[in-house]
């Protein structure tokens, strides 16, 4: 990863900026997410975020930062199938209880989900999914909005939908994106591109 | 919603499994416990006059010692001896009347009076217990008695029912008219008597030393010469002690036979107590094992959602309190089956028992509980300990 353009090298992302990394797969982009995460801790060299190394982090001070600072759409989703897709969305929420309920149910109708919410999520298509997964990452505040290959099950059209949603929550909080992807559709609207 | 998550949504035949494990294995620490208990208090009953610290010894009578002259009795040598040895702390012989009286119980002038002839014996105040403060005597007072309960139950089981005569409880023969008439060198004197008391350990019947002291001053043959006692009363601080038991055996001394088959009791007890309790500890810890798994598979089960939940932003300590909730509420619901299993085991046991001649009390001993109690706590707090390192681990 020599010539990769963010590993062994200092990197910084500055707040409110919209980051978009490019990379076929295999080369760490969901890597570098996880480690910014938090949930890896398999690397040499350091992360700071506002000022504070990540590993000297606790787990109470992960919660802290999963729950307001730092917002995740995980590549592999991590939605719990046995649940609703409502009842998926409002747990996260519960954690800092940024939305009503009505709010969630105006963002599943811009993403065409609305129909979906009272369906145990193991039932919906990977595609539904992922917009429900996204909709799950809006419900609280955040600096950084963190989303790792979120549209790789969705048309354009969807895709498209899916990134009015995410950038006009991230307006609303001034918050920065970084986004990773293999190189398709949604290639606009970004202050940085970064191959790897 | 947690609820749904994080508990298993099926596998109740192993929930049930884990559940009957953990309750046998507490009740087969409980119950033996709690029998432990029931027969190591039968042992160290004293509802007796006479304490049972306080042993009985005589000589044995010998074909040799039937042939001589001398009377049997302890010399003072055997006496100083015996004081020497250790957890003996105090000897005292049994005085005996050496005047002739004879006994007299008369209800009223239509019923047959009952008229015996009387061995008195007499201890010092201080070897008999509970004793009423009537007790002591002087001249012109009624003379306490105390009986050998094998009398009552020689007259209410032998002599009552083939004499079709009606039998007494302890409490009637207390009240009983009872009257000891002396009759010696031409004096007849009577004394009124009232028994005020029963023991197992005497075979004679035992009034005030205050009366017997008298009587042998005012009433003895005048040719009675200094007699070796016939009978030692001994306060031992521990009478299972082995040298002691050793000791009276090798002098060929006889000594009531209750308290050494008592002595040996409470060694057999103490013994069988101490493998079962090793025995008890080794199945709880086992069952614990059980315990642990179970909650450790719990745990495995669900990874993925304890994994998500704190990548989502929960604290780990939320998760860790749900656990604890649902252990919890498992373990307390075992450990009070427990104590019902228990509650109604024990009455049924104590008529088992009672056929065999044991009188066990019904109830439930507070160690009993407060042992269930504690050893539950732990199962929880190993269970919690480890749940929290591995659910930490998680990340």
């Amino acid at each position: 990863m020599s010539d990769s353009g963010v590993w062994n090298r200092n990197y910084v992302f500055d707040t409110g900026k919209y980051y978009l990394i490019n990379a076929a797969s295999g080369k760490g982009k969901t890597t570098l997410l996880s480690i910014i995460y938090g949930f890896r801790s398999d690397y040499s060299g350091s992360i700071i975020l506002n000022d504070k190394l990540n590993s000297t982090n606790s787990y109470n001070d992960w919660a802290l930062i999963r729950q307001n600072k730092l917002s995740m759409m995980f590549q592999d989703l991590r939605l719990f199938p046995t649940l609703t897709a409502l009842e998926n969305i409002i747990l996260k929420n519960s954690l800092t209880n940024f939305y009503q309920e009505e709010i969630i149910i105006q963002m599943a109708e811009q993403l065409d989900v609305a129909n979906l919410l009272q369906r145990r999520c193991e039932t919906l298509s990977l595609g539904q999914q992922q917009r429900i997964a996204l909709i799950r990452c809006m419900c609280q505040p955040f600096e950084w909005l963190l989303l790792d290959e979120p549209f790789s099950h969705l048309d354009m059209e969807n895709a498209n939908k899916c990134m009015e949603l995410v950038i006009a929550e991230c307006r609303k909080r001034n918050a920065g994106i970084i986004l990773t992807s293999l190189g398709e559709y949604i290639q606009e609207g970004f202050d940085q591109k970064i191959e790897i | 919603m947690l609820n749904k998550l994080l508990f298993l949504d099926r596998g109740k035949l192993q929930l049930s499994i884990v559940i009957g494990g953990t309750l046998l294995g507490l009740l087969l620490l409980l119950i033996p416990l709690q029998l432990f208990l029931d027969f190591r208090e039968l042992l160290t009953q004293k509802t007796d006059l006479l304490n049972p610290q306080y042993m009985v010894l005589n000589k044995e009578v010998t074909m040799m010692g039937m042939a001589s002259d001398k009377k049997q009795g302890f010399s003072t040598k055997e006496i100083e001896k015996l004081k020497n040895q250790q957890s003996i702390e105090e000897i005292a012989s049994f005085t005996s009347n050496n005047f002739y009286s004879f006994g007299i119980l008369e209800f009223s002038k239509d019923v047959p009076r009952f008229q015996t002839d009387l061995f008195l014996e007499s201890v010092p105040d201080k070897f008999l217990d509970n004793l009423p403060s009537t007790w002591q005597w002087q001249p012109g007072k009624d003379v306490s008695i105390i009986l050998p309960t094998d009398f009552i139950n020689l007259y209410n089981f032998s002599f009552a029912a083939t004499h079709g005569l009606p039998q007494v409880s302890k409490s009637v023969v207390k009240m009983a008219p009872f009257k000891i008439v002396v009759d010696s060198l031409g004096n007849k004197l009577e004394f009124k008597a009232h028994i005020v008391g029963f023991s197992d350990r005497i075979n004679t019947i035992i009034v005030p030393l205050q009366f017997l002291e008298y009587g042998n001053k005012s009433f003895s043959k005048p040719d009675n010469t200094e007699t070796k006692p016939g009978k030692l009363i001994v306060k031992s601080n521990d009478p299972t002690n082995a040298s002691l038991t050793n000791y009276i055996s090798h002098c060929g001394y006889e000594t009531n036979q209750e308290l050494l088959r008592n002595a040996r009791l409470a060694g057999i007890l103490r013994v069988v107590a101490s493998a079962l309790s090793i025995l008890g500890i080794l199945i709880v810890i086992l069952s614990a094992t059980g315990f642990f798994q179970f909650a450790q598979l719990v745990l495995n089960r669900k990874s993925y959602e304890v994994k998500t939940l704190l990548q989502l932003g929960f604290y780990p300590k939320t998760i860790w309190k749900y656990y604890f909730k649902i252990f919890s509420i498992i373990l307390s619901s075992v450990l009070v089956l427990s104590f019902i299993v228990i509650y109604i085991f024990k009455p049924w046991f104590a008529e088992y028992a009672a056929n065999f001649g044991f009188e066990l009390n019904d109830g439930v001993s507070g160690v009993t509980l407060i042992s269930g109690i504690v050893v539950v706590l732990i199962y929880l707090f190993a269970t919690m300990a480890n749940l929290w390192r591995e659910i930490r681990r998680g990340e």
